[in-house]
């Protein structure tokens, strides 16, 4: 089946008999998009499952006074980033511990191939991105992964335009350092 | 090349630029054609809960509301009970004798004929003051003498 636009979707929910079916439709659609954006910020699958789901079950609950003049996509994908960042805050007060050692928990799961196989380089780039700061990671994820518009990460984010563009340039410059200095290191390492 | 980004930022990272645009990340098989299911159970169970936890606050409530209202009607009762005169008023009341000429089972006008006869024990009564008496009274009650020559 097609997918539905946003205003169908909307429709159906909105009649009593076939909002369940509509939210199905509206999962359905979404889960998957939603689930890498989350995945490259949490890294393991399980804890990815859990904020998943905390995002659609918000989405059902918000999901009445949703404005059909903004797209459901970035309501959405709003959602999920303040649930990522949610989730990441959560984690440092529960672990009782500091930004590094997320990062490190964060990593340690990449090295599993059960959760990661892609290539050397591609494992390299996402221990990069995992060194950036939690807001700045989920505005490279949303640029470079997500090829989203400026316009619609400062709906997201509710960042301007500007500080955006700024934040992934930056990004942009640390990762390639990161990851080129690495690749240095490898090649120079004997075999 | 990344063939997401498509812009001038990737310009000046050359390594970035020819990372493969794979998604990396392992999915367990079958996992997004089950998660819209999990996703109604949350509802669901999120419904179950909301309930039972308004029920149980329901619960909760009753008995409070029982003793509140036990406490206003004990409130109401104390502020509404006779103060210690009014005691001493409903004790004078029921040792009330009836005088003699007036019987239990008369009807209303009868009691007010039998009432109006104690009217002559009152002319009978002795009212007359001396001089001495009289004299005592203007002087303790200090009544103006011009007054007093007006009423004589």
């Amino acid at each position: 089946m097609s997918d539905l636009s946003d205003s169908e979707l909307l429709t159906l929910f909105r009649k009593e008999e076939s909002r369940h079916y509509a939210f199905n439709l509206l999962v359905r659609q979404y889960q998957r998009r939603l689930y890498s954006f989350i995945r490259r910020t949490i890294t393991d699958h399980d804890e990815t499952q859990d904020v998943l789901q905390n995002t659609f079950i918000k989405a059902w609950n918000g999901l009445d006074g949703f404005r059909a003049d903004a797209q459901l996509y970035s309501w959405l994908y709003r959602i999920a980033h303040n649930e990522c960042l949610n989730h990441l805050r959560k984690m440092k007060r529960g672990l009782f511990v500091n930004s590094d050692t997320v990062i490190e928990r964060l990593t340690t799961t990449l090295d599993s191939s059960e959760h990661f196989s892609g290539e050397v380089i591609q494992q390299k780039l996402q221990r990069a991105v995992m060194r950036l700061p939690d807001k700045q990671r989920a505005v490279f994820n949303m640029k470079y992964f997500d090829g989203l518009k400026y316009e619609q990460m400062s709906t997201i984010t509710g960042t301007s335009v500007g500080a955006l563009k700024s934040s992934y340039h930056i990004a942009v410059k640390k990762i390639e350092s990161w990851v080129t200095t690495d690749q240095t290191k490898d090649t120079q390492r004997p075999s | 090349m990344n063939a997401h980004d498509d812009t001038n930022e990737l310009r000046s990272a050359p390594t970035l630029r020819s990372i493969p645009d794979v998604d990396p990340f392992v999915v367990p098989d079958g996992f997004f054609d089950r998660f819209p299911q999990l996703v109604q159970q949350r509802i669901a169970e999120d419904r179950l809960t909301s309930q039972r936890w308004s029920w149980s606050l329901a619960g909760l409530m009753r008995p409070a509301i029982g003793g509140l209202a036990l406490i206003t009607v004990v409130i109401l009762t104390w502020v509404s009970w006779p103060t210690s005169n009014g005691d001493v008023r409903q004790a004078q009341l029921a040792t009330y004798e009836t005088p003699d000429h007036v019987s239990d089972d008369l009807e209303a006008d009868e009691v007010y004929t039998a009432l109006s006869s104690d009217a002559p024990l009152l002319a009978e009564a002795d009212l007359t003051l001396s001089d001495a008496e009289l004299a005592e009274y203007i002087e303790q009650e200090e009544i103006p003498l011009d007054l007093l020559i007006e009423e004589l």
